[in-house]
């Protein structure tokens, strides 16, 4: 009876699961450029309502950093019909919420809220978007708010201030280099001119794209965009250089000693391929690797140097590969007391080189896929989430065929391509490494 | 980032049955389901109340999260990563934690793996291994995070605000344990512990996703039936009471940003004002940037980033309590301001406009609080933690809607007091001009 019931509930999970079904997102253009892609979610009766520029801060001029993240915070501010704070005021009337973010190849705008708002949240949105007017009041005490908010983010915490560096450091040409939000001096420097100068040349319609996820219909969607939207005046296309990182030749080691710190850490940064650089078909096999290596308690660089050689308290590694410039690869580790960096290093390259000629077995590559595959269900949950990634996807060129590949990608990685992303890890440039150490002993 | 990776779907079903709250029974087991097949996975959320950090004894410092932090290395037939292993080749997220009160565990799993999440939860939590290898490396992590604590300023306010505003009283003690009591934990101790603690009674359960009723009994009982019924009586929590006024506790921190966390006696969670209260908490510190104390402190003044209040009750107490970061320099005027701004508003008293604001906000976005499965899954969890009733979605914004100018102006005058404040401030103290 239990076998029956077992098997009847698979059968039934089979037939009613969505989760096979392929992603549908409708793509529009309106004649000035402006992108507007919908995806359908009928009977939640919320929506996310997202402006995505793929301008963020690699455009911001030489000596101006963080002006791009410092307008994404005046675009709150006064417009031609809005006053300071009215924006806020009127999405809250409404139950919604709303934030945005600055990376480094884009900035976004988005709002939550009931369905039934999205008209109102449009008109808003082409308010702010067209007719921006931040007074230099507003200007000047949002630069006090964009200090301490570098404050909290970077230089009180000496991890962070370390990684700023090596950033900096793997980066030594290329736009990467720089802060998103800025370096404090700069900071301090910009004025409203500079915010406004950005704003006009970059914030335009073929630098846009709207996305909304939620309980919409798609060409209604598309028809109050063309309403809102349609009369944004396109700029000529601003395509920015994006500089080519050299290869780097020798080691560097970046020491932060910090009073701060009682428990050292262990960094190292390698660039690596990405969805806008690099050999494409690695970055599936990198991906598996790089859970393989180094993430969480079964992967290899724990189970050898946290519980076999009792080397470190904690270690893994992470790779980022959703960037129209070089991705990172970083190793990780919090060391025991006496541990040898060097030693730990040498093990590291170990285990690495050992996969590059040998492989993994069968078992671990299969859970370690397994475990990958099933993010594209959990990852379904919710408009917000939903709309965030997708928007990541479209400003890097891609799109939903991503998502719908994404289990069969996985499926692809076979041992000979571990053993080949392995090996360009062994090939990489020397990493740049980071020892964050309390204050030295006087 | 890989875990970032997020994928679309349409939505087949409609979730119109996304507030029924099926009470699902099996062997004196209750859970709580809001059944939805549109995504095939579960979701779920548990709790085994006084099994948190302040319902031990003092020597006992430490023990629950010691335990959080085993439970997965090895159990049952499962003998070190194998346990863990099996969790990934299923694709099984299982997770445990410790607050003031209960531990918690959460669980998310594919539908088609649900069978195999629930049997590893109950090899779990009857059969661990508790092995001592496995025990002393998660003593090292617990001491680690201890001395990391240290290291990042918002943590140390948040550590000393509790360390010191709640002294004497078990809500006061180290979620990490402390090393003199870590050392001394046995595998013993730790099955101590579960035995006391985990008991059908305390077991609270809330469950979101393609399951059915009939599907969840089999796996409640497969992952909870040899619980013991009833509990051991827990030590004593008596009644605590959050530090009044008096001089800021300040602690020294080296960095260019000063983090400041504070606090006022509020109201318990299953006060009938209690509606009342948690508006008068969004207008002072909530969400966005219009509360007063984010429109005096960043938008006024460009003081700060972040500022944030929460009404903030446990099992044994109740306060309001905020925090926000200004540089050294400005820290202190930021905490006049705090002080300030509260005093205005006892003296001006909330206005209608202002209170037919805060509902229109807080009945209209509602929706948005339930908008996952996991939201949903955690909010189902704190109806029930709290007691609110099986009816408290329908009921709620009607609670929010029936707050009068009159009951909300009256618990201004009888909770903020800015000269009952107490406050942490761990900052560089030597850069601080102004001390006060």
């Amino acid at each position: 009876m239990k076998l029956f019931r077992i098997l009847a509930s698979l059968w039934l999970a089979a037939c009613a699961s969505p989760a096979l079904a392929k992603l549908d997102a409708k793509h529009y253009e309106l004649p000035n450029g402006l992108k507007v892609v919908v995806v359908e979610r009928p009977g939640t009766e919320v929506v996310t309502h997202m402006m995505w520029f793929d301008v963020g801060s690699t455009y911001e001029p030489q000596g101006k950093s963080g002006i791009a993240h410092y307008l994404e915070h005046l675009v709150f501010k006064e417009t031609e019909e809005l006053g300071v704070n009215e924006y806020s005021r009127r999405i809250e009337a409404m139950g919604g919420n709303n934030n945005a973010f600055t990376g480094r190849d884009f900035t976004a705008y988005y709002v939550s809220i009931g369905a039934q708002h999205l008209e109102e949240v449009m008109d808003l949105e082409a308010e702010r978007l067209q007719r921006l007017q931040p007074s230099q009041e507003s200007f000047d005490s949002e630069k006090g708010v964009i200090l301490e908010e570098r404050a909290m983010r970077i230089d009180n915490q000496p991890v962070q201030q370390l990684q700023e560096s090596m950033l900096s450091a793997l980066f030594r040409h290329h736009q990467y280099r720089i802060p998103i939000i800025g370096w404090e001096h700069e900071i301090k420097a910009l004025t409203l001119k500079d915010a406004m100068d950005f704003y006009h040349h970059y914030y335009q319609p073929r630098n846009a794209t709207m996305l909304v996820v939620g309980d919409v219909e798609a060409n209604e969607v598309y028809a109050l965009a063309r309403k809102h939207f349609g009369n944004w005046r396109p700029q000529p296309e601003a395509k920015q250089l994006l500089l080519v990182e050299p290869p780097r030749k020798g080691e560097i080691t970046i020491k932060l000693h910090h009073p701060g710190v009682r428990q050292p850490q262990w960094l190292y940064m390698y660039t690596a391929p990405s969805l806008g650089v690099g050999d494409q078909k690695i970055i599936f096999p990198l991906m598996v690797l790089s859970e393989l290596l180094g993430s969480g308690k079964t992967s290899l660089l724990y189970k050898k140097m946290a519980v076999e050689e009792q080397l470190v308290i904690d270690t893994g590694c992470d790779y980022d590969d959703f960037m129209r410039g070089p991705g990172t690869f970083t190793v990780y580790a919090t060391p025991r007391e006496g541990a040898s960096r060097e030693d730990f290093y040498r093990a590291y390259q170990h285990i690495v080189r050992n996969v590059a000629e040998n492989g993994v077995s069968a078992e671990e590559l299969t859970r370690v896929k397994n475990k990958l595959k099933a993010a594209s269900v959990y990852s379904r949950d919710g408009n917000t989430a939903i709309a965030y990634m997708l928007g990541q996807l479209l400003v890097l060129g891609k799109d939903e065929s991503y998502f719908n590949r994404w289990e069969d990608s996985i499926d692809a990685v076979g041992n000979y391509d571990i053993k080949a992303a392995a090996a360009l890890l062994l090939k990489s440039d020397p990493p740049v490494a980071g020892v964050l150490l309390p204050e030295e002993a006087k | 980032m890989r875990f970032l990776i997020y994928f679309l779907t349409i939505f087949f079903s409609v979730s119109a049955q996304a507030y029924d709250i099926q009470t699902v029974k099996a062997g004196g087991i209750t859970a709580w389901l809001v059944q939805d097949k549109s995504l095939p996975m579960v979701v779920v959320r548990m709790s085994f109340r006084e099994g948190g950090y302040a319902w031990v004894k003092p020597e006992e410092q430490g023990l629950p999260t010691l335990v959080s932090r085993t439970l997965k290395d090895g159990a049952g037939n499962l003998k070190d990563d194998a346990f863990r292993e099996q969790l990934e080749d299923n694709a099984i997220e299982l997770g445990f934690g410790v607050g003031e009160d209960e531990f918690s565990i959460s669980l998310q799993t594919l539908a088609e793996k649900k069978d195999i999440a629930f049997s590893l939860l109950g090899k779990a939590l009857h059969e661990p291994h508790f092995e001592a290898a496995a025990m002393e490396r998660a003593k090292t992590e617990l001491l680690t995070a201890m001395e990391q604590v240290r290291e990042d300023a918002a943590s140390l306010s948040a550590y000393r605000f509790a360390e010191v505003g709640f002294a004497g009283h078990p809500y006061s003690y180290s979620p990490y344990g402390i090393p003199a009591t870590l050392k001394n934990f046995k595998g013993a101790d730790l099955r101590g512990f579960i035995a006391r603690r985990f008991c059908k009674e305390n077991l609270v359960i809330s469950v979101a996703g393609d399951v059915s009723a009939d599907e969840l009994k089999p796996l409640l009982l497969e992952a909870f039936g040899a619980l013991p019924d009833r509990c051991e009586l827990a030590p004593e929590v008596a009644k605590a009471h959050l530090r009044e006024g008096g001089e800021v506790v300040r602690e020294n921190f080296d960095g260019p940003q000063t983090v400041v966390t504070f606090g006022l006696p509020g109201m318990a969670r299953n006060d009938e004002r209690f509606y009342g209260w948690y508006i008068l908490n969004h207008l002072l510190g909530g969400s966005g940037l219009n509360s007063w104390l984010a429109d005096a402190i960043r938008e006024k003044r460009g003081l700060a980033y972040y500022i944030y209040t929460s009404p903030d009750s446990n099992m044994r107490s109740a306060q309001l309590r905020g925090t926000f970061a200004s540089r050294n320099e400005t820290a202190g005027e930021a905490i006049k301001l705090l002080k300030q701004t509260i005093a205005d508003i006892r003296k001006r008293g909330i206005s209608e406009k202002e209170l037919a604001e805060a509902k229109k906000y807080l009945i209209g976005s509602f929706p948005l609080q339930l908008d996952t499965l996991r939201s949903r899954a955690s909010f189902i969890q704190m109806i029930q933690l709290e007691r609110l009733g099986k009816d408290y979605l329908e009921k709620r914004n009607g609670y929010m809607e029936r707050v009068t100018l009159e009951e909300i102006n009256g618990l201004v005058q009888e909770y903020l007091h800015p000269e009952k404040l107490f406050i942490v401030s761990v900052g560089h103290e030597s850069r601080n001009p102004e001390k006060k």
